[in-house]
């Protein structure tokens, strides 16, 4: 069996360039399949502390597969199969991911994950804030007060919403839904946010106002950000890994894939965002 | 024979055949309701009846019907919201899901004496329990399992997959999602099943006639084990005794009341089902 110590090796790999230290999510080797089909290919990543990671491709290259991975949500994926490892490296322990002791609900407590399209659940928008946190521990009347302030201004909902906190969430604007879902994520006080594409569904002003979201929530939570809008992830990544048929073709911040992408691919995708694979 | 032709013969055959079926309908309604009401009278539906159905109401049978699909909703309801759960949540496998699919149209394809046959023997020959309205509302509760779980099935698998995962992606696990998410949405599903259900149950006569009901001579059940009077037996007896116009009338009378009782429970399934969507019906 394979000790945290050979893993650890593998990484020596890695560019030497980043530092280990802050490193929140480590992707070893990992590979996914569905069925017969592979979908990730060896893949070998890893996300710093307090940055915006921008994972972009073409679509079907599987950066939904990738991202859905380090929560575990693909688990009940029907032919879903897997090799390699992902470590999680939290406040207080690393985890394996896939490790048969790690408890699949509590981390994806610790690593929030925010869809395509928002989901708001039927219910008012103070229910839908504490959807998750009640699971947690229980709170007083005063202290659920306080986390649905203090969640829905985090996300700048709070001025639009706090005189119609009782009322339906679903009567909310797209927009607004989407920032309550970030709420609701934030609500169960994760340390690592995923957000799939969260703005592939919005307008350009609830989508500039979710990206000017994530610069400031960076501060407090790494995030994992998928999009296949480049010029999105030139506004906001910190570090971009761009995939294509479900391997990483170039990995790097942002300055350096923009202005000096090393592969042939990443120079035609980000012009002209399309590539052959 | 051109494409407008067609079209009007097409139509006109689905005309014909949606008249037919509405017609027919509406004769039985009417015969019924013509025949029916004349029997129909405050008396009649607050008296117990007397002289083998020829006088007096038929107040015990409502009650002993009411009692019955009462009886059967409390042992059909849980068995069939658990059954329908372990289908949408747990169930992974494509095969299990077509046994269990298999197993649940087949219970839905056996007639109803059967039940009756199987209730006669299983709990009268074999376990001796005596004729009663509890066996009555076992077999009835088992006869209308398969539409309460294949309504309530159907209202979970409607609710779209992203709301459990929202719910998971919170740290929710597999049961707390089932309890937060599933049911509360899935419910309306498995009422409208089970209001659908014990219309369908109200009017069986076979599986309860042999194990469940008696004709005359009682009132209400005063334990788990006594039969009682009921509405589809009372109208087959009556039926039987045709030669007195009284005792005919009588029976067409139980008959409309009968069918309102239906349609309230109908009537109810369907505002259940318009009032409480599920959220992917939104």
């Amino acid at each position: 069996m394979r000790t945290t110590e050979d893993r650890k090796r593998d990484f020596s790999e890695l560019p030497e360039d980043e530092d280990t230290v802050d490193t929140v999510i480590e992707m070893n080797r990992f590979n996914v399949w569905y069925h017969d089909f592979h979908v990730l290919k060896d893949f070998h990543v890893r996300f710093q502390k307090q940055q915006i990671a921008c994972i972009i491709g073409p679509s079907g290259s599987g950066k939904s597969t990738l991202i859905r991975s380090i929560n575990r949500m693909n688990d009940d994926m029907d032919g879903f199969f897997y090799q390699g490892d992902i470590l999680f490296h939290g406040h207080t322990h690393t985890c394996s991911v896939y490790h048969t002791s790690t408890n699949a609900n509590h981390l994806r407590a610790r690593i929030g994950m925010v869809f395509q399209k928002p989901c708001v659940f039927p219910g008012s928008v103070y229910e839908n804030v504490l959807f998750g946190v009640k699971y947690v521990k229980r709170h007083s009347k005063h202290e659920k007060q306080c986390i649905v302030e203090e969640n829905l201004k985090a996300v700048s909902l709070w001025d639009e919403v706090s005189n119609r906190l009782q009322e339906k969430a679903a009567v909310l604007s797209i927009g607004q839904q989407q920032r309550l879902c970030l709420a609701r994520t934030l609500a169960v006080k994760p340390e690592v946010i995923l957000l799939d594409e969260p703005t592939s569904s919005l307008d350009p002003l609830s989508t500039l106002a979710i990206e000017n979201l994530m610069l400031q929530l960076k501060k407090r939570y790494t995030i994992i950000f998928v999009t296949h809008n480049i010029a999105q992830a030139r506004r906001i990544a910190d570090f971009i890994v761009f995939m294509c048929d479900g391997k990483v073709i170039e990995q790097g911040t942002r300055k350096k894939l923009f202005s000096n992408p090393e592969n042939q691919q990443t120079k035609e995708y980000l012009s002209d965002e399309y590539c052959e694979c | 024979m051109n494409r407008r032709v067609k079209k009007n013969l097409f139509l006109a055959v689905c005309w014909f055949s949606a008249a037919v079926c509405a017609s027919l309908l509406l004769f039985l309604l009417s015969v019924i309701v013509w025949k029916g009401a004349q029997a129909i009278n405050l008396g009649f539906l607050t008296s117990d009846s007397r002289k083998f159905g020829s006088e007096g109401g038929i107040f015990y049978q409502i009650t002993g019907s009411i009692l019955l699909i009462t009886g059967a909703a409390f042992v059909s309801f849980p068995v069939a919201l658990g059954t329908a759960l372990y289908k949408s949540e747990y169930i992974r496998s494509n095969t299990l899901q077509r046994f269990s699919n298999i197993l649940i149209y087949g219970l839905n394809g056996v007639p109803s004496i059967i039940f009756g046959i199987f209730g006669l023997i299983f709990f009268i020959n074999i376990l001796h329990v005596n004729i009663s309205w509890s066996v009555g509302s076992i077999i009835l509760a088992i006869m209308i399992i398969p539409t309460n779980v294949l309504a309530a099935y159907q209202s979970m698998n409607s609710i779209p997959k992203i709301y459990r995962e929202s719910a998971l992606a919170l740290g929710l696990d597999r049961w707390q999602v089932t309890v937060r998410v599933v049911i509360p949405q899935g419910i309306n599903g498995a009422i409208t099943g089970l209001l659908i259900g014990l219309a369908r149950a109200l009017g069986e006569t076979a599986p309860i006639m042999f194990i469940a009901t008696a004709f005359s001579g009682i009132q209400l059940p005063g334990s788990l084990f006594e039969p009682v009077l009921s509405l589809p037996t009372h109208i087959l007896v009556l039926s039987q005794q045709a030669t007195n116009s009284k005792t005919l009338e009588n029976a067409w009378g139980a008959s409309l009341i009968l069918i309102l009782l239906v349609f309230v429970c109908s009537l109810s399934a369907l505002f259940i089902r318009i009032k409480f969507k599920t959220m992917g019906q939104r």
